[in-house]
């Protein structure tokens, strides 16, 4: 009885989602997202040239913004993601709509999400379904919910996570060996 | 049939590594498990970075390693995953030092230990426990950060050996309810219970993690050689070791299976809502080792400790420049320590047997505020400045008692009541000079009552010479403020301190960090210059004369009367090298690590130099593992080596010299699900140690005598097998 009650606890109330996740360093997630495109084997189709990178962040989310801020200055640390130079452009959020219209029109090859979008995920998860883009959350919570690729911390070391369907909408193909390394959400 | 299949299972286990390991080549994805590899620490700088960034020696013992290898404590983790870092069984709790330094005696206040960034140290002495005393369940810690090194800049006293933050897990990785039974057969047993889970209020999400468990261990029961302690200088008679036992002037001879023992019922909360966190902490730790100089195997002898923590912290991201955070600490401490003798010299009053009690509470309760500013917005180039303000009060009392009577036999030492404020600020400033220099450089000044103000600085600089090297060189400094009871307090055979000064230690680190594939690499080097330790010094009878004479001490003046003070006794210089490779093949199929220190450590004294007693000049650990993650168990083997330490008596009480020899545990772990009970997963775990003895002198001959020429060493628990069951419900 207690074991039903406690897990029908956590099936009620975590919808919500994780308070105070901690987040990876964001030179970490730099260079994890340079490492991780190039694994991606429609990257380089996708980006063309040059990797432009959206990185969006919330209006008024203080922390949103600073995530997007500080990952735009690690990245400029970066010569190459997926072997391609590349481009950051910070993007405030309106709708999931808008800024997928925003994806498409710049011809991004990543959208990166910090803190902040935790209501806006499943919206964004329909609007980015048909588009050819690489997703990323600073955030676990993201990966089931409908992003593509994430970061977790976990003892202390870091972790990735994929939503495995969401990569296959969005035309993202990893091999098995990096797969292998990640939790994967089906 | 099953049987006859296990060593073909093996042997594909052991092809698949090396298979794997050419696919893992072909995908190139061991630059990606490296990366994965690479720890992530907050606690040496107060921000998330790598550890090959951070401006100290840091690392992070993972929750895999600590169930896979078969880890129960603080101290045994350290031990056997740690660099640079190692503890010293004396059976009550033991003791810990870093890189060839330990200070015995101590009882863990050289170093700065952290619950999710909440202060263990205890209010009254100061200090730490790493045992089982300490009242962290194992199965909640998330992962343990250890920064090796003077780590005062940002944290303040006691953080002279470094720090150890441990990380306790969040509610997406304890979620549901656990059930944990684990016994070292058949002296301990442990019973926990704990849970995880998230929940929503007032339109904020949240989470609340927790675990209660009660831990007793009762032996093993030692034997101990007998001890002649000779004719009481007091009595003319041989001493009495025991209660009723006559005059025979023996201790020992005999198991000691009244006298070892502990219990430790504790409890740990943590509950989040949004970006506000309350941590709470409680625990009771009743403890006792056969081997004080007082009565042989009394069970009365021992100490009962008492603790509760409280840490309420909130953080307001209020710009992308400006960042705040304010904590609200608690920390309550009460002990009572019984010493039971009946030899004359220390119980001159007759043929009675004495209990010194000594009994003492602290508390303390702060704020710190601490705001982080990123100038440029990017990360690059951040500043923090902090405030702590913390009320602090202490008491004590002593007594010496008649034991059977409850009768006190004279009158008490007096003891503490006084309460200060103890206020400190610190700044630090981070900045990524270039995409392969990073450099920090920070300062706290610390102002106590008690003393001047202490400032202890600290610059450090990383730079990547190369692709995935790091070079870091430090210049870091620490201290630790003696504990009221050290400056303040008089016992019964203690007089008080004259003047003692804050200990402080100056440290230059160089170390070179390289990570290829899965595998990383970290050599390093150290010179540390360590001024006015306190030490616990046998006044001379001259001394001793003087003391009683000038009311130092209640106690009557008796033939052998030996009484004892705190001083700033010792000074001396410390510098090694350290070395550590870790890393894993076939996509985390076979780990490995080990790590190896060498220090050499001389205590400087009018008279020449010394060794450090107890404290190792070689010592280091090793693993292998190999995790399945099928039905087959995780296998993990563990070595903990310790070179040879002299013993904590000397300074010449005997000649020669007592040395407890070279040390090396080994403990085989095999962990996995139990296949019949969904939810149910197992550890079993043997421990065996090749040396039978450890670096402390035991019972009343502490040093050379007619009747005893040699001192006798502490025993050491050699063969132990330990099981372990958890529920996930």
């Amino acid at each position: 009885m207690l074991a039903l009650g406690l897990s029908g606890l956590e099936l009620s109330l975590s919808e919500t989602g994780q308070a105070q996740t901690a987040q990876l360093p964001s030179p970490l997630q730099a260079e994890l997202m340079g490492k991780l495109a190039g694994y991606d084997r429609n990257f380089a189709a996708r980006a063309g040239d040059k990797a432009i990178i959206i990185l969006a962040t919330m209006p008024g989310d203080a922390e949103s913004n600073r995530a997007a801020l500080e990952l735009k200055g690690a990245l400029s640390r970066l010569p190459k993601v997926g072997s391609l130079p590349h481009e950051e452009q910070v993007v405030n959020f309106s709708s999931a709509g808008a800024l997928a219209e925003t994806v498409r029109s710049r011809k991004a090859a990543i959208v990166y999400f910090g803190p902040g979008f935790g209501k806006q995920i499943p919206a964004i998860r329909s609007a980015f379904s048909s588009l050819n883009v690489l997703t990323i959350g600073a955030v676990p919570d993201y990966v089931p919910a409908g992003i593509v690729l994430g970061f977790d911390l976990v003892s202390g070391r870091p972790k990735l996570l994929v939503n495995i369907e969401q990569a296959k909408k969005q035309q993202v193909s990893l091999p098995a060996s990096v797969l292998k390394l990640m939790k994967v959400y089906p | 049939m099953r049987m006859a299949r296990l060593p073909i299972r093996w042997a594909t286990l052991i092809c698949l590594a090396f298979c794997g390991e050419r696919v893992a080549f072909a995908d190139d994805v061991t630059g990606l498990e490296g990366m994965l590899n690479e720890a992530v620490v907050s606690s040496a700088s107060k921000q998330s970075e790598g550890a090959s960034s951070a401006p100290a020696l840091s690392m992070s013992l993972t929750a895999e390693d600590l169930r896979r290898y078969g880890l129960r404590t603080l101290g045994e983790a350290l031990d056997f995953l740690s660099i640079a870092v190692s503890t010293s069984d004396n059976l009550n709790g033991g003791e810990v030092g870093a890189r060839g330094v330990l200070i015995t005696g101590d009882r863990g206040s050289h170093f700065l230990l952290l619950v999710d960034g909440n202060i263990q140290n205890d209010p009254f002495r100061g200090g730490a426990t790493f045992g089982q005393g300490a009242a962290i369940p194992i199965e909640l810690i998330d992962h343990i950060e250890v920064i090796v090194g003077p780590g005062s800049v940002l944290y303040g006293s006691n953080a002279m050996f470094g720090l150890v933050n441990v990380i306790t897990k969040r509610a997406k990785d304890y979620s549901g309810g656990h059930f944990i039974v684990e016994s070292a057969l058949p002296t301990s047993m442990r019973l926990g219970g704990g849970m995880g889970t998230t929940f929503s209020l007032f339109g904020k999400t949240g989470e609340a993690t927790t675990q209660i468990e009660y831990y007793k261990q009762n032996g093993p029961a030692f034997f101990f050689d007998a001890e002649n302690t000779g004719v009481d200088r007091f009595t003319g008679q041989p001493g009495r070791n025991t209660r009723d036992g006559g005059p025979t002037g023996i201790w020992g001879g005999g198991r000691a299976s009244n006298s070892l023992f502990a219990e430790a019922p504790s409890g740990l909360v943590r509950v989040s809502l949004g970006d506000t966190e309350l941590s709470l902490q409680g625990s009771y730790y009743r403890h006792s080792a056969p081997t004080s100089p007082g009565n042989f195997d009394d069970p009365d002898s021992g100490e009962k400790e008492t603790r509760g923590i409280v840490g309420l912290k909130h953080h307001i991201a209020v710009s992308t420049l400006l960042d705040l955070s304010i904590r609200g600490y608690g920390s309550y401490y009460k002990t009572q320590s019984d010493f039971v003798t009946s030899r004359g010299v220390l119980c001159p009053f007759g043929l009675i047997t004495c209990d010194y009690i000594n009994n003492g509470s602290a508390n303390w309760i702060g704020v710190e505020t601490q705001s982080s500013w990123d100038w440029f917005r990017d990360g690059h180039f951040v500043s923090i400045l902090g405030v702590d303000v913390r009320r602090r009060a202490v008491n004590s009392s002593n007594d010496t008692v008649n034991i059977v009577t409850g009768t006190t036999v004279f009158p008490n030492a007096q003891g503490l009541n006084r309460s200060d404020i103890v206020v400190a600020a610190y700044a630090q400033q981070t900045w990524a000079a270039s995409s392969t220099i990073k450099l920090n450089g920070g300062a706290r000044v610390d102002s106590d009552p008690r003393f001047s103000p202490v400032m202890t600085p600290r610059i450090a600089a990383n730079w990547n010479p190369w692709k995935n090297g790091t070079l870091k060189v430090a210049y870091a400094s620490a201290f630790r403020a003696p504990s009221v009871d050290e400056t303040d307090n008089a016992t019964a055979r203690r007089i008080q301190a004259d003047h003692l000064m804050p200990e402080k230690v100056q440290s230059v680190d160089l170390s070179l960090q390289h990570h290829f594939g899965a595998h990383q690499l970290v050599i390093g080097g150290f010179y540390s210059r360590w001024n006015n330790l306190v030490e616990l010094i046998h006044l001379t009878d001259q001394e001793t004369i003087a003391a009683i004479r000038n009311g130092k001490t209640a106690a009557p003046f008796t033939p052998g009367i030996e009484l004892t003070q705190y001083r700033n006794a010792s000074d001396f210089n410390n510098y090694g090298m350290n070395m550590g490779l870790e890393g894993s093949f076939s996509s985390g199929l076979f780990l490995y690590g080990f790590t190896l220190t060498g220090a050499t450590v001389r205590k400087l004294a009018v008279t020449g130099s010394s060794r450090l007693p107890v404290a190792p000049q070689l010592f280091g650990n090793a693993r292998v593992a190999v995790v399945t993650g099928d039905k087959l168990p995780t296998v993990g083997l563990g070595a903990h080596l310790l070179g040879p330490r002299p013993a904590n008596v000397s300074d010449g009480q005997f000649i020669p010299t007592p040395y407890a020899p070279s040390q090396l545990e080994l403990r085989l772990t095999l962990t996995g699900d139990a296949p019949w009970v969904k939810g149910l997963s197992y550890r079993a775990m043997v421990n065996y140690a090749v040396a039978n003895r450890g670096p402390y002198v035991v019972g009343p001959v502490t040093s050379a005598i007619p009747s005893q020429t040699t001192p006798q060493l502490i025993p050491v628990d050699r063969f132990r097998s330990t099981v372990g069951f958890q529920y996930d419900f």
